[in-house]
Parts: C-alpha cells; structure tokens; sequence
C-alpha cells in the first residue's frame, strides 16, 4: 500500500476509514402514523493515519510540514493505492499526535494523523 | 438544525468583460462596422449576456468571433444571451441603413455560469442537436431537479435574400423553423428579415424534463440559408411561464429559501409555492407563498403544515435566474 499526503510518500504503518452518513431526523405524521422521518445531507469521510519516521531532522519532519499545513488550514491531496483500491481526493488534517522515542540513540517519530475529506 | 444553501449562479466564474457607454454612428448602405468593441478571451466555453441600447431605427448585428449571436432593426433596448466556446473572440456590432442610419450606445457583454447547465456552443447550425440536463445523484439538500429551461438563440440569413422564422402554420419565404423533440415549437420572439438584409434574429424559451435527452433540430426552406445557434439549458434560468425547477424533499418544519437575479434582463420575477388544485381559482388558492418583484427577489417559506414533497416551487421571469437556493432544516 502506497500513502501519499501532500505529495509526500508515508512510512505508514496502519490506516482506518470512516464513513459518516450525515443526516437530520424529525417528528412527521403519514397516513394517520407517526413517523420518524430521516433526511440524508451527505457523506463525511474521514482517516486516522499511523505514521513512522526515523533519524529525521525536526526541521525536515513530515510531521511538523503536516503540522504547518494543518494550522494554516490549507487542504492537500490524499492518496492510497493498493491492489483493490485507489483513493485519491482532498483532506484537511484536522489533528495529529506524536510519539517520539529514543531507540539505541536513533530518534523514532511515530505520527498519527487524522484526516477529513473536503 | 441546519441551513444548507448553494450558489446556483457561480458569481466567482462571472465577469462583465466590457462596458462601453460611448454612442457610435454609422451611415452607410451596406454591412460594415459600426464599432469594434475588442477581444474577449474566454477561457472555458461560456454562457455569454449582452445589452446594448439602439437609439436609430436601422439594420444591426452583433457578431462574436466568427458568429452572429443577434440582429435588429428598431430602435430599443436589446439583450439577449449565447453560449460562446473558449478562445479570443472579436466583439464587433455592425450596421447597414436599409430603414435608416445608425447609432448605438450603452454597450455591455459579460460571461456568467450556473450549476447543472448543459449547452450546444455557439456554430453553424449543421445537424441536429441532443442535450441533456444530468439528475443530481445523490440528491440535494432540496430535493432532485425537475425541469429545466432551455434557451435557443438563432440568427439566420439568405445571401441576397430575405429570412423568416416560421412557427407552426406559416408558410414564409426562406422560412427557417425549430422542432425540439420532434414538435415544432412557436419562437418566443422573433425578428424577421422581411428587407432582404441578411439579417434575421429568433430565440425560443421553454421548460423540458431534466434527465433526458431532447433534441433541436433546425428546418430550413432554402439550403442557401446560413443559420448561427446557441443552445443553453439550466434549471435555475427562468423564462415567460412557470418552471418546475426542482422537485422538494426534506423535512417539514423546513424552510425553503430563494433568491432571484436579473440575469440579461430584470423582468418582474414570480415565484410561487404550492400546486394548482383540481379547479383553480387562482394564484391566492393555488398557491401558499409567493412572491413577485423586479431587482433582487428574496422569496422563503416555512413547511409547518403543507407536506414538503407533495407541492412544488414554481417560478418565471424571463431573462432572469435563481441565484441562491437554501434550506434550514429543523
């Protein structure tokens, strides 16, 4: 599986959809019965990215581009590829976390990244 | 609760591209430029919209690139629109006296755009002509669409002969005639070359299903006759009668919002909300909101007893446009 977000390939380890239907609900009546009625808005899809880095400078970190990006709420392109399934659309990041260790005096970035569709 | 809307008419795609006030005359007894108003660069096939003032009963065209998009004779305010593919375009109004000098002046043309419009870019006509408004899928927050407006702008000439438009009975010389789906059609308005001054001027508006193919096809008596068309179809132009622009569903205690424009022309714009019953009596038992004005029409109305999906919006005014459709959901 190839990731791609804003154009940079992700060391990613893990990757989980979410597909929202959004919609609103309200009281209606219908031959005489009460009916809850549902109006489906749209689709909210959204990603939750795991992400590694190693021996990589703060100021050359995927994370802290992703981090600029985010703050300045820009959207970038979103990419994966596999053999069953292409995604290719638009995200904003609406969060990120990052778990830094220390491991034999190599410094490891583990970044999880959450994305919304635009 | 949420207030969903959208900007039928892309504002940030529209552009008045040239505003000239200037008055310009010309005297002569044959075709020339009365004046150049320059190039347009359009850099995607374009919903174009003119306006220009004619204060001297004479013979003029306007042409757009190699195209004639209109032609007259009396003096009046003119408008009209065309749908002019991509590329850089020369703006020319020419003019021969035929009836008179000429003179005109308050020259404006722009491009405008709208969601879910179709066209036939402007041309020659040459075979028939099929077009389609796509169905929104999934719906909208307001529902599907229903019924779009199609606009057919025709100019037409004979070489050193005269031009008719023909509606259903006529029997012209030179007669050029428009069947959509098979059934020729009246024009909506029309300017006959009765002079034999290579210029004759026609548009057709009317309200056709959204989601099928309907085909244009163009009959002419004489096969010298050239004849230029431009063909637009959208469900947010408006026309003389009532369109169904869409069909509504969301849910009751909803209010609907509309907004209205001039687009080339700013007609008074009706919009009304309901159906018409069984036996008619009228808009006032028709219908349960409506609204009716020149300029900008603001027209909302609230569901809290009237069944969301069982009446309609309907509205006319031609040369005008929806602008905004919302919803507030409750």
């Amino acid at each position: 599986m190839t990731v791609t977000l804003d154009g940079k390939t992700l060391d990613s380890k893990s990757l989980s959809e979410g597909f929202e239907i959004i919609h609103i609900q309200g009281d209606d009546s219908e031959n005489g019965a009460y009916k809850r009625k549902v109006k489906v808005l749209g689709v909210l899809r959204t990603w939750t990215l795991e992400c590694v880095e190693s021996a990589v400078a703060w100021a050359s970190s995927q994370a802290k581009s992703f981090q600029d990006t985010a703050a300045a709420g820009t959207t970038v392109t979103f990419t994966v590829t596999d053999e069953v399934r292409v995604i290719s659309t638009s995200v904003y990041i609406l969060g990120m976390t990052i778990d830094i260790a220390d491991l034999a005096g190599k410094n490891v970035r583990r970044f999880t990244l959450t994305l919304q569709e635009v | 609760m949420v207030l969903l809307g959208e900007q039928v008419r892309q504002l940030t795609s529209e552009e008045r591209l040239i505003n000239d006030t200037a008055t310009y005359t010309r005297d002569n007894a044959a075709w020339g430029t009365i004046h150049s108003y320059g190039n347009i660069t359009l850099s995607e096939d374009s919903l174009v919209t003119f306006k220009v003032t004619v204060d001297n009963a004479s013979a003029y065209r306007l042409k757009i690139g190699s195209y004639y998009v209109h032609g007259c004779y009396a003096s009046a305010v003119y408008t009209g629109i065309a749908f002019v593919p991509a590329g850089t375009h020369a703006v020319v109004m020419e003019q021969r006296n035929g009836v008179g000098s000429g003179s005109i002046r308050l020259f404006q043309l722009g491009k405008a755009k709208f969601n879910d419009q179709i066209y036939s870019a402007l041309a020659t006509y040459a075979t028939q002509i099929s077009l389609t408004v796509p169905q929104r899928s999934p719906p909208s927050f307001f529902g599907t669409l229903k019924n779009a407006v199609f606009a057919v702008h025709v100019w037409a000439y004979t070489p050193a002969g005269q031009t008719n438009f023909e509606n259903p009975g006529d029997a012209l010389t030179n007669g050029v005639s428009l069947a959509i789906d098979g059934t020729q059609i009246t024009w909506t308005d029309r300017i006959q070359d009765t002079g034999s001054l290579e210029n004759a001027y026609a548009y057709y508006y009317g309200s056709l299903s959204v989601g099928s193919a309907h085909t244009f096809t163009i009959t002419k008596d004489n096969a010298n006759t050239v004849v230029h068309i431009s063909i637009v179809g959208c469900p947010w132009l408006l026309f003389g009668s009532l369109n169904e622009p869409m069909s509504l569903d969301f849910l009751q205690l909803s209010t609907l919002y509309l907004t209205y424009e001039p687009l080339d022309v700013d007609p008074t714009k009706n919009s009304k909300i309901g159906k018409i019953h069984s036996v008619s009596y009228g808009d006032a038992t028709d219908y349960y909101s409506t609204a009716s004005g020149t300029g900008i029409l603001n027209h909302s109305y609230t569901f809290e007893i009237v069944k969301v999906p069982t009446v309609s919006v309907f509205a006319s005014g031609l040369g005008a446009c929806i602008s905004y459709v919302a919803v507030d959901m409750r």
